[in-house]
C-alpha cells in the first residue's frame, strides 16, 4: 500500500510540473557542439539528447508543441563529428524535430554531410542562406514559418559549393511567405547581429541567436520581436508560446532517457569503436611516462590511497558505461593519450590506463630512473583543473576531493604500515 | 585556470532570527515548519511531539532481513555497520547504534526483490519514506536486491552506501549531487565508500542545532520565529573592459543580507576559469563583498561566463551573474586550413599557418611538431594582413608566425586527424595545438552510409572526390542482396554514389559493403560501410 502511494504521488508531481499549455509551444534548442550526453563520469548532469527528447515528448502531452534546434550539432569537422552530427539528427529526428537549422558549422562538414543529415534529420534541414537541393528555405510547422540565416552566407555556401542568398534577402522571402504565421528566424549570428536583425525586420516572430552558457532568464524583446537563445551544450531547452509565457527548462537526470535516442546513442558509441578514433588521435612527443606501478615501491603508502581511490579505476568506469573507446572521455581516465609515449589501450599499456599518478604529476619515467637528479614538479590544484572542470565535474570542490585522494608531506596522512594511510582529522 | 572569490564583511549586522538552513530535506523543512506553528498556534503538547521526532544526536538502526539468505543477511548488516561507523566517526557527537528488540528504530532496512525504474531510466537501488508518527522509523529505507538498468545484483558497498544516506537523510539532510559524498547517492551500482564531507557534517550539526532550539521552545512553551534572509546583489552584472589573453579578470560584488534570518550563500561558475566556488554566511543587515579572479588563458574573444549565485533566500534561491568582457587573444592559428580538409597528392600536400601573435605579449617559437600524419614544419617570423572569421575580426595587421607543414603521401586513401604542436618559449603557453583534417586518395564522404533505424525502404547517398585529380569508376559491387549501389556524377569530376535499401531487407541490424572499382592502378578500389536497422 505505501508502495503504490508513494508510485501516486511521483505521478503527482511529474504531472503536476507540466501545466497544459493554452497556446502552441514552441520549443528552441541549439549549439549542441557536439555534446551528445552529459559526461558519465560526474552525476547528475544537465544535457543530453537522449533527455531532450523526453522533455519534448513529455511537453507535447502537454499540448502543441513545435521543436525547432539553431545547428552548431558539432564544433569541427573530424569523423567523430561526423558521427555525433548524424547521431544528433537521428536522435532529435525520433522525438518530431521540425525544423533544424543549417549553419555554418553543419556546412564545414561537407555536401555529403549536408546529404545525410537532411535525411537523418527527416526532411528538416533549414536554411535561406543557401539554395541547395538538401536544405529546405522554409518549414511551415503549426502556427509557425521556420526559416533560418547565416550571419557569413557566403562562407556557408562556399563550402558546399552552393549558391549563396543574401541575409536580407534570405529574411525578406521567410517574411512574404509567412502571410498569416508567425515567421521564426533561426539565426547563426550572436545577440547583438540578432538586435540588429529585429530592427531591420520588425514582422519577426522570434529570431533564435546563439549564445554560450546558460539561457536568459527573461527573453528579450525588440518591438514585436521575441529574441531567443537555448544556450550552448544542449543543457537546455527554451519553452515559449511568443505571446509572454516564456521558461528555461535544464535538461537534468529527472528526465530519463528517451529509448528511442538511447539507442541512436548506442550506436554512435559502438560506431566511434568500431572505426578505432581512438586510435587517430593526434600525438605530440615528449618525455616518457613511467606508470602508475613503478611508482609503488618508493611512495607505497601514496600508491595505496591511490590504488583505493576513484583515480585507480578510473578507466573501468568508462567500461562500464561504454565509452572507453571515446576520444572524448578517454583523456581524462588514463595517463598521456596525447603523448605518444602515453596510453593506447589497457592491453597494450595497462600502467598507464586509469588516472595515474602522472596524470597529475606529468611524465616521470627519468624521475624514476634517477629520482633525486629528476625530482617530480609539485602540483596543486591547477593539476585537476582540466578534468574536474564545471562541464565534467559540476560537483567538483578542491577541499572535499582532495581529502578522497590525500597523499604525501602535509596532507594529513599518517602511515599505518599494512593498513596502508588513513586521513586524520 | 584559476580564480578566487574572497568575501570581506562590510557592516555589523543584527542578530539573526534562526533559520531553516540551506541543503535540508523537504521532510525536515516541513517538520519544522509544523513544529513552529503549533508553538505559535500555543498547541505545546502538539509542539513537543513534533519536536521530539525531529533529529537529534542519538540515531539508531535496525535491518529486516526477512527477504536475505544467511551469509547476505551478515554481509549486509555488516555493510550497515560500516555506514553507522562512517558517520560516527564523522560527527564524534553522534551515537549511532542497532535498535534493542522492540525498539522503533530511527532508520530501519528492509529489503525487496526490485523496485522499478526511476526518473533516470534506471532500475531504482533503493526508495526512502520518512515516518510522520511515533510509532514509525523517522526514514525507512527499502532496498532492492537488484538494482540498475540492465540488472546487476545488490553488493555489500551498495548497501552500505543505501545506509550512509539513510543515516544523513533521518539527520535532516538533503540528496547531494556529490558522487561518493554521503549523501550522493544514485541507483547505479555504488562501489566507493561513502565519505561525510565537511559541508555535510556542518549542514548535519545546524539542523541538530535548530532542533534542539525548537524541543526546548517547546519545553518551555514559548514560540520561535524563523527569520528570513532577503539576498540584495549590486550589481547584478558583471560587464568589464577588455583584458589581453592569460591576464586575469577582476571585478567584485556585494551581496546584502536585507532579511532578519541569517544569509547562506555559494558562488558556482559555469566555467573552469572561476575554479574556487565560495560559501559564506551573512549577517541581517551585513554586506559581503565576493571578489572575483578569472583566468582568460583559454578564452580569446567575447567572453561571456556567468557565476551563479546559490542562498537559501526563499524568493530567489539561485541567480545567475552574468560576467561579459572581450578578452584579446594572445595567439591564433589562422589560415585556410581550418574547414575544408587538405586534400594531399601523389607527392604529398602542403598546409599553410599562421600563428598571429599580440605584440603586446611576444613569444618565440622553438619548434614545431607535425601529428598525426608523416611530415615536417618549417617555421619562420610573418607579418600581414589578415582576418579572424571566427572571431568575427576584419583584415587587420598581424604579426607572428608563418607555418609550412610538408606532409608526406602517407596517411593512406582516406581521411585523418592530423595537427602541428608548437613549442614556445613562454611559460603561459608551452606547447600550442591546432588540428585540420587530410585527406588523400578517393574518398568517401562522410566515411560510410549510416541509415540509422528506419522502416521500409532506404536511400541514402556519399559524395566521392578525389579533388584536382579526376578517376573513373569502372564498376560497383555490393556484398549483400539487399543493398543496391548505383553512381552518378556529381558536380563535376566528382561522384554520388546512392544506395538503396529494398523494403523486403530483413528486420534488425544490418552492416554490408559497397566497393567502387576505379581506373586508378594505386587505389582500385574504395570501400564503403553501410550500416543501420531495419524497424
Amino acid at each position: 500500500v505505501r508502495f503504490l502511494l508513494w508510485l501516486a504521488s511521483v505521478g503527482a508531481v511529474v504531472w503536476g510540473a507540466w501545466p497544459q499549455p493554452a497556446a502552441p509551444m514552441l520549443v528552441v534548442g541549439g549549439d549542441a557542439l557536439g555534446y551528445l550526453s552529459p559526461c558519465g563520469c560526474t552525476k547528475p548532469m544537465s544535457g543530453g539528447v537522449r533527455r531532450k527528447v523526453t522533455a519534448v515528448r513529455r511537453l507535447r502531452l502537454a499540448g502543441e508543441v513545435v521543436w525547432v534546434e539553431n545547428g552548431g550539432l558539432v564544433q569541427g569537422t573530424s569523423r567523430q563529428d561526423e558521427m555525433k552530427a548524424e547521431t544528433l539528427a537521428e536522435a532529435m529526428a525520433s522525438g518530431g524535430l521540425a525544423a533544424l537549422a543549417y549553419g555554418r558549422k553543419e556546412a564545414a562538414l561537407g555536401p555529403g554531410m549536408t546529404a545525410a543529415l537532411a535525411r537523418l534529420s527527416g526532411g528538416v534541414l533549414v536554411s535561406g542562406s543557401v539554395r541547395d537541393p538538401e536544405v529546405a528555405t522554409f518549414l511551415a510547422a503549426g502556427p509557425f514559418l521556420v526559416g533560418a540565416a547565416s550571419a557569413d552566407p557566403e562562407a556557408l555556401a562556399a563550402r558546399i559549393g552552393a549558391e549563396a542568398v543574401p541575409t536580407a534577402s534570405a529574411v525578406s522571402d521567410l517574411l512574404a511567405r509567412a502571410e498569416g504565421v508567425q515567421a521564426v528566424l533561426l539565426w547563426d549570428g550572436d545577440l547583438a547581429s540578432a538586435r540588429a536583425l529585429a530592427g531591420r525586420h520588425p514582422g519577426l516572430a522570434a529570431i533564435v541567436y546563439s549564445s554560450s552558457g546558460r539561457p536568459p532568464e527573461t527573453a528579450e524583446r525588440v518591438g514585436e520581436t521575441w529574441l531567443l537563445s537555448p544556450g550552448d551544450r544542449g543543457r537546455w531547452l527554451v519553452v515559449t508560446d511568443l505571446r509572454g509565457s516564456y521558461r528555461v527548462v535544464e535538461l537534468g537526470p529527472e528526465y530519463a532517457d528517451d529509448p528511442e535516442a538511447g539507442r541512436a546513442y548506442r550506436r554512435y558509441l559502438e560506431r566511434v569503436g568500431d572505426e578505432g578514433l581512438l586510435d587517430m588521435v593526434p600525438r605530440a612527443s615528449g618525455p616518457g611516462f613511467a606508470g602508475s606501478q613503478a611508482c609503488a615501491p618508493c611512495h607505497t603508502g601514496e600508491h595505496e590511497v591511490w590504488a583505493a581511490s576513484a583515480h585507480g579505476s578510473a578507466l573501468a568506469t568508462l567500461e562500464r558505461e561504454g565509452h572507453d573507446r571515446d576520444p572524448d572521455c578517454v583523456g581524462c581516465h588514463v595517463v598521456g593519450l596525447d603523448s605518444v609515449k602515453g596510453f593506447r589501450s589497457r592491453e597494450k599499456t595497462p600502467s598507464l590506463a586509469d588516472v595515474g599518478c602522472e596524470s597529475c604529476h606529468g611524465p616521470g619515467a627519468t624521475h624514476a630512473m634517477k629520482p633525486a637528479e629528476n625530482p617530480m614538479p609539485k602540483v596543486g590544484e591547477r593539476s585537476c583543473a582540466p578534468c574536474h572542470n564545471p562541464d565534467h565535474s559540476p560537483g567538483f570542490d578542491f577541499d572535499s576531493y582532495w581529502e578522497k585522494i590525500a597523499h604525501g608531506p602535509g596532507s594529513n596522512v599518517e602511515n599505518l604500515g599494512a593498513k596502508g594511510r588513513k586521513l586524520v582529522r | 585556470m584559476t580564480a578566487l572569490a574572497l568575501v570581506l564583511a562590510l557592516a555589523t549586522g543584527q542578530e539573526a532570527k534562526p533559520t531553516v538552513p540551506a541543503g535540508s530535506s523537504e521532510a525536515f523543512q516541513t517538520s519544522v515548519r509544523n513544529v513552529v506553528a503549533d508553538l505559535a498556534a500555543g498547541s505545546w503538547a502538539l509542539a513537543a511531539q513534533g519536536a521530539a521526532r525531529l533529529p537529534d544526536t542519538d540515531v539508531t538502526v535496525s535491518l529486516d532481513g526477512k527477504l536475505l539468505d544467511t551469509e547476505q543477511s551478515a554481509e549486509f548488516k555488516a555493510a550497515v555497520q560500516e555506514a553507522m561507523d562512517v558517520w560516527a566517526e564523522a560527527m564524534s557527537e553522534l551515537k549511532v547504534s542497532w535498535a534493542a528488540v522492540g525498539e522503533t528504530a530511527d532508520v530501519r532496512f528492509n529489503f525487496v526483490p526490485s523496485l522499478p525504474e526511476g526518473e533516470g531510466g534506471r532500475m531504482q537501488g533503493a526508495v526512502h519514506f520518512f515516518g510522520g508518527g511515533p510509532a514509525e522509523p523517522r526514514v525507512e529505507a527499502v532496498i532492492a536486491l537488484v538494482r540498475d538498468t540492465p540488472s546487476v545484483r545488490v553488493e555489500a558497498a551498495d548497501v552500505r552506501a543505501e545506509a550512509a544516506y539513510a543515516i544523513g537523510a533521518s539527520l535532516g539532510l538533503a540528496g547531494s549531487p556529490r558522487p561518493g559524498s554521503s549523501m550522493g547517492r544514485t541507483d547505479a551500482p555504488m562501489r566507493l565508500k561513502p565519505v561525510v564531507m565537511p559541508d555535510e557534517r556542518r549542514l548535519a550539526r545546524r539542523v541538530l542545532e535548530l532542533s534542539g532550539l525548537l524541543r526546548k521552545a517547546a519545553a518551555e512553551k514559548r514560540t520561535v520565529e524563523l527569520g528570513r534572509p532577503v539576498a540584495v546583489l549590486q550589481p547584478a552584472e558583471l560587464r568589464l573592459e577588455g583584458v589581453r589573453q592569460g591576464e586575469p579578470l577582476q571585478t567584485s560584488f556585494e551581496v546584502s543580507n536585507q532579511g532578519d534570518g541569517e544569509l547562506e550563500y555559494r558562488v558556482v561558475p559555469d566555467c573552469g576559469c572561476f575554479t574556487v566556488g565560495y560559501t559564506g554566511t551573512i549577517a541581517p543587515g551585513a554586506t559581503s563583498l565576493v571578489q572575483v579572479l578569472a583566468d582568460t588563458s583559454e578564452f580569446p574573444g567575447p567572453f561571456r561566463k556567468a557565476l551563479y549565485l546559490y542562498t537559501n533566500d526563499p524568493d530567489t534561491p539561485v541567480r545567475r551573474i552574468p560576467v561579459e568582457s572581450h578578452v584579446r587573444p594572445a595567439y591564433r592559428f589562422l589560415g585556410p586550413a581550418t574547414l575544408a580538409p587538405v586534400v594531399l597528392g601523389e607527392s604529398g600536400g602542403t598546409v599553410e599557418l599562421f600563428l598571429a601573435i599580440d605584440p603586446d605579449r611576444p613569444f618565440k617559437v622553438t619548434a614545431v611538431e607535425v601529428s598525426g600524419a608523416t611530415g615536417q614544419a618549417v617555421f619562420e617570423p610573418w607579418s600581414g594582413q589578415m582576418a579572424d572569421p571566427e572571431l568575427g575580426e576584419a583584415a587587420t595587421d598581424r604579426q607572428g608566425y608563418r607555418i609550412r607543414v610538408l606532409l608526406a603521401p602517407g596517411v593512406g586513401p582516406g581521411r585523418v586527424t592530423a595537427g602541428v604542436f608548437a613549442r614556445t618559449d613562454d611559460p603561459k603557453t608551452p606547447r600550442l595545438q591546432k588540428t585540420f583534417q587530410v585527406q588523400q586518395g578517393i574518398v568517401a564522404m562522410p566515411a560510410s552510409i549510416y541509415f540509422g533505424e528506419f522502416r521500409g525502404a532506404g536511400t541514402a547517398h556519399v559524395i566521392v572526390s578525389r579533388p584536382g585529380r579526376p578517376f573513373q569508376v569502372l564498376g560497383l559491387e555490393t556484398d549483400t542482396d539487399f543493398v543496391a549501389p548505383s553512381l552518378a556524377p556529381y558536380r563535376g569530376s566528382d561522384y554520388k554514389l546512392t544506395v538503396r535499401i529494398a523494403k523486403d531487407a530483413p528486420k534488425g541490424r544490418f552492416s554490408a559493403t559497397v566497393t567502387i572499382k576505379t581506373d586508378d592502378p594505386g587505389q582500385p578500389t574504395v570501400t564503403v560501410p553501410v550500416s543501420g536497422v531495419v524497424r
